[in-house]
């Protein structure tokens, strides 16, 4: 219905058009024109990046996207080998070949079926009555003479490396370097900053002082969890760490060879827990290895 | 009217134009790498702070941190498990 109210509104629009469009004509260039050099003058601001090298800004702006999301595979390595270098020279390693090459048989079991299995891993034993184990970046795996002694059969040394190639795999190591943010800007870009950092000997000491204060309690009992399964997969008993575990609990809390894993591991309590949780999801309790005589013939005694 | 409004934007025009031109005032810090990438930081204001990671807190005397044996971790490189070796270790174990 067209209607008298109707006819008024359009005469009115057409008066509207008639009386303001030149204006709004002549004034779009200015406006244009206006927008631009606000524009300019705004980016001109944002540039201004004093004697600023890109060169060195673009380099460094990769860095920047690696460090946030870890470090390459060869620096993880280089790292860990001076941290593992560090414990060989704090404790000493057991150079007993036929028991390393044992423990390291067990490790590449498990490895095999790891989410990162192409790093060369390493697995050694440290010389000591201290109940422990270690992983540091990339890949070097150490469990103590005094851990080792206390395990019963070859499905708890595989459920023990497994927690500690399930912190290697996750990287829980350079994830902590992350939030310790030592790597902020990457230390390229330090470098590039015109400063001399040794940034591995920095980095490797951190991971020293990391190792020897612990991961944080959801890194530990993401490894157990991970760990058994990881354990499982590879064909071993599911129980292995979960026995280990109980173990060491039934041990006396003052007991000085157990006193800095207890620092550095949450209660056994909560980690049997995390434990029975991933076996009954996973469905992992029947038909496992626990392969205690071959356990018993490998290693025999490792007297101190 | 029209001539009145052409005649401010014109003057507006001049006065953003004299702006770029400005040299940047003296109070007017230079960006530096270091500034480029506290702005990049993600996590620019927890950057300090370690939450999170147990113990980091803490002081760590009597811990040798610059200590290298080298030599002990070059031996443990060369003992390697071949792929035909590992074979036969899970099967003599019956793994998977």
């Amino acid at each position: 219905m067209y209607s008298e109210w109707d006819g008024k509104r359009q005469k009115a629009k057409g008066r509207w058009q008639k009386d303001h469009l030149p204006s709004a004509i002549c004034h779009l260039p200015f406006a244009m024109i206006f927008a631009f050099c606000l524009l300019t003058c705004r980016m001109s601001s944002a540039l201004d990046l004093g004697d600023l090298d890109m060169q060195k800004v673009v380099s460094g702006g990769t860095k920047l996207a690696k460090a946030g999301g870890g470090m390459s595979d060869e620096e993880e390595i280089q790292i860990g080998r001076e941290v593992a270098a560090n414990l060989a020279a704090r404790y000493g390693l057991v150079e007993d070949g036929a028991k390393v090459h044992y423990v390291n048989l067990v490790g590449q079991a498990v490895v095999n079926h790891s989410e990162r299995k192409k790093l060369p891993y390493h697995f050694g034993i440290l010389h000591t009555a201290e109940i422990n184990a270690l992983a540091t970046p990339g890949g070097y795996i150490f469990i103590t003479q005094g851990l080792l002694e206390s395990l019963k059969d070859e499905s708890e040394l595989a459920g023990v490396l497994a927690h500690e190639v399930t912190h290697v795999a996750r990287q829980h190591i350079v994830k902590a370097i992350r939030q310790a943010n030592l790597l902020e800007g990457g230390q390229e870009l330090t470098s590039a900053a015109g400063k001399d950092v040794s940034s591995y000997a920095q980095l490797s000491d951190y991971s020293v002082n990391l190792l020897s204060k612990g991961l944080s309690r959801d890194d530990e009992l993401e490894a157990d969890k991970l760990g058994t399964i990881l354990a499982a997969k590879a064909g071993y008993d599911a129980s292995g760490l979960k026995r280990s575990i109980e173990a060491l609990a039934a041990k006396q809390k003052a007991d000085l060879f157990l006193a800095h894993f207890n620092k550095t591991h949450p209660p056994p309590k909560e980690r049997l827990k995390v434990i029975d949780k991933a076996i009954r999801s996973n469905h992992l309790g029947i038909g496992g290895q626990r392969l205690d005589k071959r356990f018993a013939q490998r290693l025999r005694i490792l007297a101190l | 009217m029209p001539r009145n409004k052409c005649v401010w934007l014109g003057l507006v025009l001049l006065a953003s134009l004299a702006h770029a031109d400005d040299p940047p005032p003296s109070q007017k810090k230079k960006l530096t790498l270091q500034d480029l990438l506290k702005a990049s930081s993600p996590t620019s204001s927890h950057s300090a702070t370690v939450a999170g990671v147990r113990g980091l807190d803490e002081t760590s005397a009597g811990i040798d941190t610059k200590a290298r044996n080298f030599g002990a971790i070059d031996r443990l490189d060369k003992n390697v498990v071949s792929p035909a070796e590992l074979r036969k270790f899970m099967e003599e174990g019956k793994l998977k």
